[in-house]
């Protein structure tokens, strides 16, 4: 991969996991308790676990690994670190 | 000095300051996580969420820290050994780091492993003199020294 695709797909992952986490409020109405894989902003897919996922994403060509895959939690803990 | 912009986040429930990274170990194909920096953190550690995206056979590795946690978490951590690490800096180069990295396995039974986050700690910190810079507009970043 070269460093100017690599720097965009940085720059796109990191708005992927930026859209999940505004999105919180909306995306437990439809994927509550369940993961979700998310791409260019748009939910590519969805399972029960991440290993479901990853399969999914891998017969359409997608890289998982290259993907904002997260699980949709009821609350989140809260932890001072 | 090479500029690595951070964003915020919300991880364990509020505000944190997040990197994204791209890691690649041994020949297999690189991944990317966004990662926690933590000060008071002295490993890099990756969660198991992020590597069960992968191919990487990290279950396999040595466990170097057991009983290791965080908050009521515990959990393991198995050394991946030195991986490359990737940042986009401000201008979009890529700006690329060596780095031990270990993997977060909770053992907290019922406890779920994808909502651990990655954290960048000290080690990485320290070995590559890398700042962080809170600056007054909000845009944070952390700093390399050339």
């Amino acid at each position: 991969m070269d460093v100017e695709n690599l720097a965009s797909e940085l720059i796109s992952y990191q708005q992927d996991v930026i859209f999940t986490q505004n999105n919180q409020i909306n995306l437990r109405k439809s994927f509550l308790n369940r993961f979700i894989a998310v791409k260019t902003g748009k939910i590519i897919d969805e399972g029960n676990s991440i290993d479901e996922i990853k399969d999914k994403l891998e017969k359409k060509g997608i890289d998982p690994g290259k993907t904002v895959i997260e699980f949709i939690p009821e609350e989140e803990a809260l932890m001072i670190l | 000095m090479v500029k690595i912009p951070l964003f915020k986040g919300n991880r364990l429930g509020f505000e944190r300051s997040l990197v994204t990274l791209s890691i690649k170990y041994g020949n297999l194909p690189s991944f990317f996580a966004e990662a926690l920096v933590d000060t008071g953190c002295p490993f890099t550690v990756i969660s198991e969420s992020k590597m069960k995206k992968t191919r990487i056979p990290y279950s396999d590795k040595p466990t170097s820290y057991s009983n290791v946690q965080v908050g009521n978490i515990i959990m393991e951590l198995k050394d991946l050994g030195v991986c490359e690490i990737s940042f986009r800096d401000e201008n979009n180069k890529i700006v690329k780091i060596n780095q031990q990295i270990f993997v977060g396995v909770p053992i907290t039974k019922g406890y779920l492993s994808q909502e651990l986050p990655s954290f960048l700690g000290q080690d990485i910190l320290k070995n590559h003199h890398i700042s962080i810079m809170n600056n007054k507009s909000g845009s944070d970043f952390l700093f390399i020294e050339d």
